[in-house]
């Protein structure tokens, strides 16, 4: 499965930065590097589906050892 | 020579800090051309601390085990006044105005810094293979890769140009270069060493530790470089370690004599009293498949301000940067709520467990500019081989020793990893030096 996230003028290698902030991502490297994210992701995706609403609040990671030494 | 060898022939004046720091400067005068493992040789810096250093002794002063050692810092960690490149262009001109937490510890300790290593441009990569600073070639076959991002430091001490040097890990860069260099080498809990003033790759991902030739090498580095840092002693008795040795994931397309050497760790530990017991890890493809997307979105964020420069960084890192452009923020949201559930289901693992027993790496060093390997039949893209074990340990902040295990027919080193929970540092060492062979 082939899942996309950018618009569509992304995918067609027409991607224009937030008010010229960040460089364009150049359309033949898009090309390359799309597929790989699309890859990476529809797994992450996958998995996210089975989160709770309220599997974890915190964002800031901290390995919190269940005993402190 | 190890780090308490040398100690002792300081402190009885066999040797002073001035001719050991010669000996280290020799070995890289010798060796640097063929392996490339240093960008910046700080001699002057280092034979004038080397007789500070040997007055101090003189005068009764013995700042500890590391007085008087010659060691490296890789090339990221700050030092003041002496440029700072991170393997990159952007920052070849760098020269801090302090030094980076772990130098400043060191360096109180006594050790005395002969220079910088060189690494995986901005430390994103496991080649060390390096457009700007040139490649980093191993000291067991130069015609392999030392691994990376660290694998100048790993060269640096295969090679006994230093006794030990520093690094850092953010997918397996101590672990990867301390396995195919056949040293070891140290992750530690996340946050545990400061990483104040060490160039940030991936921000919740990023370890700092230390690379030497023996576990009690590491031992010692680690010990200064954590001074003040909570700790968890260690089980005092092999009798009552429980180690896991996973029956899926980890030795799943692995290299035969990579799987047989770590069977035979095992079974090592096992005839010294430590119990041995099969288990079944947690879905690990998708904790690396977590860790990468934490860590595609950090680094670039990281490095937004200077992607405008697109000629100055490597096709292989401007690539990643480019992939970390394009994760959105829901998804790195979601990678973080999916590593505290991952977070969970290793401490409910680690329940039954002390530690695990893994390969550090699937397979040994690589060629140079190899590309791919054939596993069990099948060919893998090289780069995604070599982080697919140690890349777990980054996202959970869980402490892991590589440590060398043997060699392949070709005569390359082949690593053990040993993982355990947070703070059990002392246990990974304990275990190291259990099973640790003579320095090859």
């Amino acid at each position: 499965m082939s899942v996309r996230f950018l618009p569509s003028s992304a995918r067609s290698g027409q991607y224009v930065s937030l008010a010229g902030l960040k460089p364009d991502i150049p359309p033949e490297q898009l090309e390359r590097i799309q597929p790989l994210v699309d890859q990476l992701l529809t797994l992450l995706r996958r998995q996210a589906l089975t989160l709770a609403p309220d599997a974890d609040s915190a964002l800031i990671y901290k390995p919190e050892p269940e005993e402190q030494p | 020579m190890t780090i308490r060898e040398a100690g002792a022939a300081l402190r009885s004046r066999q040797i002073s800090c001035a001719e050991l720091t010669e000996r280290s400067l020799d070995q890289i005068a010798k060796l640097n051309p063929r392996l490339n493992a240093f960008i910046t040789v700080t001699a002057d810096a280092a034979r004038a601390h080397a007789r500070q250093l040997d007055r101090e002794l003189a005068s009764g002063t013995v700042r500890g085990p590391l007085h008087g050692i010659p060691i490296a810092h890789k090339d990221i960690f700050w030092t003041k006044g002496v440029r700072t490149t991170s393997g990159s262009k952007i920052y070849a001109d760098f020269v801090p105005d302090s030094d980076a937490a772990a130098v400043a510890k060191l360096q109180a300790a006594g050790a005395v810094t002969i220079g910088k290593t060189g690494l995986h441009e901005l430390a994103y990569g496991i080649t060390s293979d390096n457009p700007h600073f040139g490649t980093i070639r191993n000291p067991r076959d130069p015609q392999h890769s030392p691994g990376g991002s660290s694998g100048g430091s790993g060269a640096a001490v295969a090679a006994d140009m230093a006794f030990m040097a520093t690094g850092t890990d953010t997918g397996g860069s101590i672990r990867i270069p301390a396995a195919f260099c056949g040293v070891t080498g140290l992750k530690p809990t996340y946050g545990l060493i400061d990483r104040s003033g060490v160039q940030p790759l991936g921000l919740s991902l990023d370890h700092v530790g230390p690379l030497a030739r023996t576990v009690d090498d590491v031992r010692l580095a680690f010990e200064a470089m954590a001074a003040g840092a909570p700790r968890k002693p260690a089980l005092a008795r092999m009798e009552d370690i429980r180690i896991g040795l996973p029956e899926n994931f980890y030795f799943n397309e692995v290299a035969p004599e990579v799987k047989a050497a770590i069977e035979r760790a095992a079974r090592r530990a096992e005839q010294l009293g430590a119990r041995v017991t099969p288990v079944r890890v947690p879905d690990i493809e998708t904790l690396n498949a977590v860790g990468l997307t934490i860590l595609l979105a950090e680094a670039s964020a990281v490095h937004e301000a200077h992607l405008a420069r697109r000629a100055d960084f490597g096709a292989d890192v401007l690539a990643l940067l480019d992939q970390g452009r394009l994760v959105p923020a829901t998804d790195y949201v979601n990678a973080q709520r999916l590593r505290k559930r991952f977070l969970i289901e290793f401490h409910s693992l680690f329940r039954n467990i002390d530690c695990l027993f893994t390969p550090a790496v699937p397979i040994t060093a690589p060629r140079i500019g190899q590309t791919e390997v054939t596993l069990e039949g099948r060919v893998y893209n090289v780069r995604m081989v070599i982080t697919r074990f140690a890349r777990a340990f980054n996202v959970l902040g869980f402490p892991a020793l590589a440590m060398p295990c043997g060699r392949s027919r070709e005569g390359l080193p082949i690593g053990l990893q040993i993982a355990a929970r947070p703070h059990e540092e002392d246990l990974l060492l304990m275990l190291g030096e259990a099973l640790e062979e003579p320095v090859i």
